[in-house]
């Protein structure tokens, strides 16, 4: 009987075929990543108005760059902002905010860059600019929001889930071992004692004081308006501008309007974001589903990180 | 690379089963098309999405008219969309060529069943055939010329110069 023919031939064929369109593919990227570098330049070198993000959660690193793509570094923030500061062309920033805050010491970072910035900031809240972004917003220049937006919420949260009555039920306990007193304050393991609370409290209580003076310094707002402001209520963007909380009700095109005031001039926007390095461009140019399954379960596995801690946030 | 030919009929005859032949007829239009279709699907993919990010952040979000009159405007940008589109008809050009010089068929023309004639077919015959991929004067005019003599004449220009058709390959007993 004759031997079947071509028997190894079909699946090198195909191997060789798709090791070809592997390569063709990754020189494109390649190519597409030398060519981009040079838009962004050419653009930034045309722009006066720097657009800047925040848009998620704001946290101090950029760590976590890959699974929380939806995350606002102040580190990164606030070096764009010192980046644009030495630019001669760029004459404003808009900063484009749509994020519900986060670490308390982060929003503080960027907030106190925005304040210093020697060039007018322009924010634009869209969907929502609450806590920690507010804090942020309420440095700039001129808040834009949507009427529909939300805003506001100048509050400390520190509140977290204590696991002390879950293990009980499964009979583990919680060896205390600690040198200093207060070492384990705030430890998920354990019921708080009252006084633990209380001094928590103290603490949330200062950072709610400290963030809400920053915010009626900067808008200027009557004791009327903070006692509202001061009950961490968020606010729609309506309700925002009645408070003084934000100065012009709109969306982008008047966020531009605002920043063309400040520079006299028509303004060309280029967004500044961090660098692209060749892996995120393979994820983009893939735009493959086992990026955002991975990106789905990095952001539910730090958020659970986060949950089983104490952290506190604005 | 020389292709192996195929030898189906060995293993028919042991098996003594009625011989088959392979009868060579010119690949018909609507095959090519769809053949060609199929390869700029696969190019979307591996090639003009790689590509994308380049084109949202030269050209801004406007009409139509627009968009031209800005890109006219500034000469560097336009410059930069002009590398871009070049490489873009780089890379397909490469696709075409190395697919068609070892296999004598694109990843399209396989789905279709249609091959480029002959066999033994030259580098030089490969881009003759290929040229107007790239997007530059005056191959861009093959993009009117070559469907306009597929539909009336049965071969492309571009197949013409290089010598060469599309055929294919149907079994009959």
């Amino acid at each position: 009987m004759p031997a079947i023919p071509q028997s190894n031939e079909r699946p090198r064929k195909w191997g060789r075929i798709l090791m070809f369109i592997v390569v063709i593919w990754i020189l494109a990227t390649i190519t597409a990543l030398i060519l981009l570098g040079n838009a962004g330049k050419q653009e930034a070198a045309n722009a006066n108005v720097a657009v800047i993000a925040v848009k998620g959660v704001i946290t101090g690193d950029s760590s976590d760059d890959f699974f929380s793509s939806s995350v606002a570094s102040s580190s990164q923030i606030v070096a764009t902002i010192d980046q644009v500061e030495q630019m001669p062309n760029i004459k404003a920033i808009i900063l484009e905010i749509n994020s519900p805050g986060g670490s308390a010491v982060a929003s503080e970072e960027i907030a106190r860059k925005v304040k210093e910035s020697k060039i007018p900031v322009v924010a634009w809240v869209r969907e929502i600019g609450t806590s920690g972004a507010y804090w942020v917003a309420s440095s700039s220049d001129t808040i834009v929001a949507s009427p529909v937006s939300i805003t506001g919420s100048v509050g400390v949260i520190g509140s977290y889930l204590n696991f002390g009555g879950l293990l009980e039920n499964y009979n583990i306990t919680y060896e205390r071992m600690v040198a200093g007193k207060y070492k384990d304050l705030g430890s998920p393991l354990r019921e708080m004692k009252p006084e633990e609370r209380a001094l928590l409290q103290k603490k949330l209580d200062f950072m709610h004081d400290y963030f809400l003076k920053s915010v009626v310094e900067s808008r200027k707002l009557s004791p009327q308006q903070t006692e509202q402001v001061k009950t961490a209520l968020f606010f729609t963007g309506q309700e925002a501008k009645d408070l003084g909380l934000v100065d012009v009700l709109g969306g982008r095109q008047e966020a531009i309007a605002a920043a063309e005031k400040y520079i006299n001039a028509t303004a060309t926007l280029h967004e500044f974001k961090r660098e692209k390095t060749i892996f995120d461009l393979f994820a983009q140019a893939s735009a493959s589903s086992f990026f955002h399954v991975g990106q789905g379960i990095g952001d539910a596995m730090m958020t659970r990180t986060e949950q089983n801690s104490l952290t506190i946030s604005t | 690379m020389p292709r192996k030919k195929k030898d189906s009929n060995d293993l028919d005859s042991s098996l003594n089963l009625p011989l088959r032949r392979m009868v060579v007829v010119e690949a018909p239009v609507w095959k090519r098309a769809l053949a060609l279709l199929a390869d700029l699907v696969i190019l979307d993919f591996i090639v003009l999405g790689a590509f994308n990010q380049i084109f949202n952040q030269l050209v801004p979000e406007s009409s139509p008219f627009t968009i031209m009159q800005s890109i006219e405007q500034n000469s560097k940008i336009l410059m930069l969309l002009s590398v871009t589109i070049f490489m873009i008809g780089l890379f397909m050009l490469a696709y075409f060529m190395v697919m068609e010089y070892m296999y004598g068929q694109t990843l399209g023309k396989m789905l279709f069943n249609i091959r480029v004639q002959p066999e033994a077919i030259s580098w030089w015959q490969i881009l003759v055939r290929n040229i107007a991929v790239l997007p530059v004067m005056p191959f861009v005019l093959l993009w009117v010329i070559d469907p306009l003599m597929l539909l009336f004449k049965k071969q492309r220009l571009s197949d013409q110069f290089a010598k060469t058709t599309v055929i294919e390959e149907i079994e009959v007993y």
